[in-house]
């Protein structure tokens, strides 16, 4: 990473390069992708199930970060840990927005407690903890140290949170069932919604970048 | 001192003490009785009765007592200094978190098994010959419960808003434990034939061997000086 | 119709909004360090 901070760039090329990639892959999800049987509101699935996707990411990023701050001692990592945390709660604000609004679109319902879209709450949950724990830590080096114990232990839990949900489930059938979204889908729907993926990830990885150097750049200047 | 013994030791110390001063026993058995008024007064006009809600009821207070039994396990020792007089043992901190965790279950399970016996009781729940497997339910959970909140009560000890911060970062990460505990134990209040519980203990073990096992690792980062 | 809109709205500007704040946020403190190391 460049040495003077004040002439470092927020974003690097690759935002230029997620700009276009968002804007083609809103096309993709309303031009290329053929209408489905369940009407338009379907079409909110091209951006709520890549957001939940970049929401797992950003958590698998930050427990990698954690690890590493705990094994290294490095404050670095814990920039990536943060901002990836950051990064990683605001699409899981999305997901969890979008997938309410597709449900009262197409079921009438604002909320279903299924599986994923219980598990996908739990992860903001824990993202929100982090963050609490984050802003009650005075100390720097204990703050960094406490975070990475969290969420390593949180990401444990949540397959574990995905099964339990799951059980429960089977034994209490809900009224309505969400859609699958790996299931029974046309092939043209399929490459939208891949396409989609490598966009929200391309904007996922622009976003950490600026997210890290504004953290590298708040810690230098303080 | 061997590993086990010395988990024995710190684990005893704990309980006497709570023995001793009977503060969060108190507050917790008190708890319980709450919860238990609560539930009836909120929910008797449920026509199913109690084993409607009791597997809800019985778990919130499971869960809510752990959190008052915690946040004490580490608050004792900042008193006179004595989390660093522990530290300095010749043993490595897997003792101390194993020592506070079976310290901590053990109170909590106490609690809790009252809390059981006084809601089959005042809930009329005919479940007396199943007691037995509820408790150990109770217990499964429990020790999920304590091993995460282990943890997380050495690291809120340090921070500003100790007690409301454990159970906010405790919560979300036990709810599978808590999940899987109503499940099983609303199938055995309703004594539902062909059994189907054995999926959800097999759940709360494997949590509570992966989330020990985590925390056992994890621990000695949120004790260091 | 007004669900998609919603949806994809929201989606947008959570984008937007947190790029934007994170880029304007970089320029104030790379202006404040600046002006620690001119002087």
């Amino acid at each position: 990473m460049v040495r003077d901070p004040a002439r470092r760039r927020c974003f690097g090329p690759e935002i230029w390069f997620a700009g276009v990639a968002m804007h083609l892959a809103m096309l993709a999800a309303f031009l290329y992708a053929p209408q489905d049987v369940s009407g338009e509101a379907q079409r909110i699935f091209y951006f709520h199930v890549p957001s939940a996707w970049v929401a797992f990411l950003a958590f698998f990023v930050t427990v990698i970060a954690s690890i590493a701050v705990l094994a290294k001692r490095s404050m670095w990592w814990d920039s990536l840990a943060v901002s990836s945390a950051e990064i990683g709660t605001l699409f899981c604000t999305m997901a969890l927005v979008s997938g309410s609004i597709w449900g009262k679109a197409a079921w009438n319902v604002w909320w279903v407690w299924d599986a994923r879209l219980t598990t996908t709450f739990i992860v903001w949950l824990i993202y929100a903890s982090y963050a609490v724990l984050r802003m009650n830590t005075p100390s720097a080096e204990r703050s960094a140290r406490f975070a990475a114990v969290y969420a390593i232990v949180g990401f444990a839990s949540v397959p574990l949170t995905f099964l339990a949900i799951r059980l429960w489930r089977t034994q209490h059938p809900p009224a309505v069932v969400m859609g699958g979204d790996g299931g029974g889908l046309e092939p043209k729907m399929l490459h939208a919604l891949l396409f989609c993926v490598g966009a929200f990830t391309v904007l996922f990885v622009a976003f950490l970048r600026g997210r890290f150097r504004l953290e590298q750049l708040r810690r230098a200047t303080q | 001192m061997s590993w086990l013994s010395a988990v024995l030791c710190l684990a005893v110390k704990d309980v006497r003490h709570e023995l001793r001063t009977r503060e969060a026993l108190a507050s917790m058995f008190v708890f319980s009785l709450l919860v238990i008024v609560l539930f009836h007064f909120g929910f008797s006009d449920l026509g199913a009765g109690a084993t409607a809600f009791a597997p809800g009821a019985l778990w919130v207070t499971f869960t809510f007592s752990a959190m008052i039994g915690l946040s004490r396990s580490f608050a004792v020792e900042e008193l006179n200094g004595c989390l660093r007089g522990l530290l300095l043992c010749p043993h490595d901190r897997s003792v101390v978190f194993a020592g506070k965790m079976l310290g901590a279950t053990a109170s909590i399970a106490a609690v809790s098994t009252v809390a059981l016996v006084l809601f089959v009781i005042l809930f009329n729940l005919p479940v007396l010959s199943q007691l037995w497997l509820l408790w150990l339910v109770m217990l499964l959970g429990v020790v999920g419960i304590a091993s995460v909140g282990t943890v997380f009560s050495a690291m809120t000890t340090g921070t500003r808003m100790r007690q409301t911060l454990l159970p906010v970062l405790v919560l979300p990460v036990i709810l599978p434990l808590v999940v899987f505990g109503m499940q099983v134990t609303a199938r055995i209040i309703d004594s539902t034939p062909g059994g189907g519980i054995g999926g959800g203990m097999l759940g709360m073990v494997l949590f509570d061997v992966i989330l020990t096992t985590v925390g056992m690792l994890t621990f000695e980062h949120v004790v260091v000086e | 119709m007004t669900y998609v809109i919603a949806a994809y709205g929201f989606i947008g500007a959570a984008i937007s909004v947190y790029g934007l704040a994170m880029y304007a946020r970089f320029r104030r403190l790379r202006a404040a360090a600046k002006d620690v190391s001119d002087e």
